[in-house]
């Protein structure tokens, strides 16, 4: 390719990849120099490493980076484990089918917002969740579950919400494999568990690793469910970084959004390399 | 005992039967084709072999114990299938020992069974190779391989060779059948392709519409087929309606039939008054004299090579007629004779 056609070839991807680009470099370039003290809209500006420091030692910053991961952690495998079934089930069409798979992604057409608040309605301490239990004679009395301390209603509401995601990732590559490559497994011994993860885990596993990380990038930065739904004793990464903010700490603000940009990617990576070695045994 | 027998089985799909009264023996290390047009039911009557379908009514019984509600992981027979199922992700080795696996044959004698099928096959140097690196025919191999490592009992083929071109095929059926004959393997083979059926089987199952039309040695179906549709099905036939006039003398048969009075050499008798006769083109003599001649136009004729086609139309009735002689040309009008041995009575109307 000469150089004309090079700086065509630049010059059309300049309008859509260039914004991209320029957008992206523009916040990490923000973040990352903040973070170490530049572009301080409150003080001096000028490289320090003050702002990691303090925020290392500080218990809220180590509590909510292990929370943030927690949260994206286990959305992202809930998420997935439990749309693969579906998948496989609604693979091949049957009667009711269709019906099945569009309630089933329902929740893609649901705001967080609305869903946060919903959900809350229904775990409040008088909502119907509480009087569906005493109602069937399980409770004696309501129980407290909004904004468990363990996180398990952001939980609740990141699975409600990605599992359809998730299914529709998957759903495509599970439907690519062939019913005869099943067949054969089948005709030469594999039971259903042993097709699975010879067979459909390995040759859907790129739709698996996208589901696991766009899912777990997305659940790692939540703020909406958690600051509806989340405990009020820990905060999120997100949350962290909103507080930050507000407080005119934006140094410190940085520092955290830098935290769970590199977070979200290390930890991303790692749990798409994961998910291949556990389906393959290897790294290849 | 039979490797396989199937008893009076059945198998529906909601209203449509997609076969009826299947009955069938089939004998330790014999091979034996399924042919029949598309629909007749021949992948059903395979699927229900290897499991994939439970019959509606009947059993099937392998090694003289009945398997009919067995699942295929159970049961001791390999599919060989059309699209060869190839695992994608899988090297070749790995495909070859994947039934091996689930089996949980010890190592050592896993190794031993790969290593002793991919020489066989000639698969030594595809054995790093993942499926998508094969042609057509090496991935053939390979299939026949993943069934053969496991020794089964029966191994079953779903119209192996249909996306194999006509030269591989070639090859590929002979390999299929001398395999079969090494190893004493008790086959059922899949096709619509009547030359694969005759060319490799030691019995041919004709199909048609569910039902059995005749099962017999591929020469026996070519010389005698029992019914009109398996004189159409395996190569050409002239059929047509005749009427039994009377037996002239001990197993000769008078016919009237649109080409006027005809004689039929048959020991066994008629299967009615009005029934249907049929006779093979290359079986008339062009120039005939004597017994069963007919003289008729010639309407077309068609260059094949090693033969022509004669095309003719006596009474109203279309006639075929293979000759050797190549001079004759539209409407030159030619004699020819049916030997009464090669005028086969079938069934009634």
């Amino acid at each position: 390719m000469d150089w004309r056609k090079s700086a065509q070839v630049v010059l059309l991807l300049l309008p859509g990849l260039g914004l991209i680009l320029a957008m992206i470099g523009s916040v990490l370039y923000i973040a990352v120099a903040q973070s170490f003290g530049y572009y301080n809209l409150t003080g001096e500006s000028g490289f320090s490493v003050e702002f990691w420091e303090s925020m290392l030692d500080r218990k809220i910053y180590n509590r909510s980076w292990r929370y943030s991961l927690y949260i994206g952690f286990f959305s992202a495998i809930i998420s997935v484990a439990l749309a693969y079934p579906l998948a496989i089930w609604l693979r091949r069409p049957f009667a009711g089918s269709d019906v099945i798979g569009a309630l089933l992604k329902a929740p893609l057409l649901v705001h967080g917002l609305v869903a946060a608040f919903l959900f809350i309605n229904v775990v409040s301490y008088n909502g119907i969740f509480n009087q569906f239990m005493q109602g069937i004679g399980l409770w004696d009395g309501p129980r407290r579950l909004q904004n468990d301390q363990n996180g398990f209603g952001v939980l609740i509401l990141q699975v409600w919400k990605q599992m359809p995601f998730a299914l529709l990732i998957m759903i495509g590559s599970v439907q690519a494999i062939s019913d005869d490559v099943l067949d054969a497994a089948r005709d030469l011994g594999a039971g259903a568990f042993t097709r699975f993860r010879r067979i459909i885990a390995p040759l859907s596993l790129s739709a698996m690793q996208a589901a696991l990380v766009i899912i777990f990038m997305g659940a790692v930065a939540d703020f909406s469910f958690q600051v509806i739904a989340g405990p009020t004793n820990r905060q999120s990464l997100a949350q962290l970084m909103v507080f930050f903010k507000e407080n005119g700490q934006w140094n410190d603000a940085a520092v955290v959004g830098v935290t769970l940009m590199v977070l979200a990617l290390l930890c991303a990576g790692l749990l798409a390399l994961t998910a291949r070695i556990i389906v393959y045994g290897r790294i290849r | 005992m039979y490797a396989i027998e199937i008893q009076n089985m059945k198998m529906a799909f909601g209203r449509f039967e997609a076969l009826k009264d299947i009955n069938l023996q089939v004998s330790k290390g014999e091979f034996v084709t399924l042919l029949g047009p598309s629909g007749c039911g021949k992948t059903t009557l395979l699927k229900a072999l290897s499991g994939f379908l439970t019959p509606t009514a009947g059993d099937i019984f392998m090694g003289g114990e009945t398997v009919t509600a067995l699942p295929p992981e159970s049961r001791d027979t390999a599919l060989c299938f059309q699209s060869y199922a190839l695992f994608p992700h899988l090297t070749v080795k790995e495909n070859l020992d994947f039934g091996l696996r689930q089996k949980k044959v010890p190592l050592a004698e896993r190794v031993q069974r790969v290593d002793r099928v991919s020489e066989q096959l000639e698969l030594g140097a595809q054995l790093d190779k993942l499926p998508n690196q094969l042609s057509g025919g090496q991935q053939q191999r390979v299939a026949l391989g993943r069934a053969l490592v496991m020794q089964p009992a029966v191994i079953l083929f779903d119209e192996p060779l249909s996306n194999l071109d006509a030269k591989l095929r070639d090859s590929v059926r002979i390999e299929i059948r001398r395999i079969q004959r090494e190893n004493n393997l008790t086959a059922i083979y899949v096709t619509h392709d009547q030359a694969e059926a005759l060319s490799m089987s030691d019995r041919v199952v004709v199909l048609n519409g569910g039902r059995v039309e005749q099962v017999a040695a591929p020469k026996e179906i070519y010389n005698n087929p029992a019914t009109s549709f398996v004189a159409d099905f395996i190569g050409s036939a002239n059929i047509m309606d005749a009427e039994v006039v009377g037996e002239s003398s001990p197993g000769q048969w008078r016919l009237n039939t649109p080409l006027g009075e005809l004689v039929s050499e048959s020991k066994s008798r008629p299967k009615g008054k009005n029934i249907k006769v049929c006779w093979r083109p290359e079986e008339a003599k062009i120039h005939g004299t004597g017994l069963n001649t007919v003289s008729s136009p010639i309407r077309d004729v068609s260059f094949q090579g090693a033969y022509s086609d004669l095309f003719l139309t006596t009474n109203g009735c279309e006639i075929r007629l293979q000759a050797r002689e190549f001079g004759l040309k539209e409407g030159d009008v030619i004699d020819y004779s049916i030997p009464p041995e090669h005028l086969i009575m079938l069934e009634a109307n």
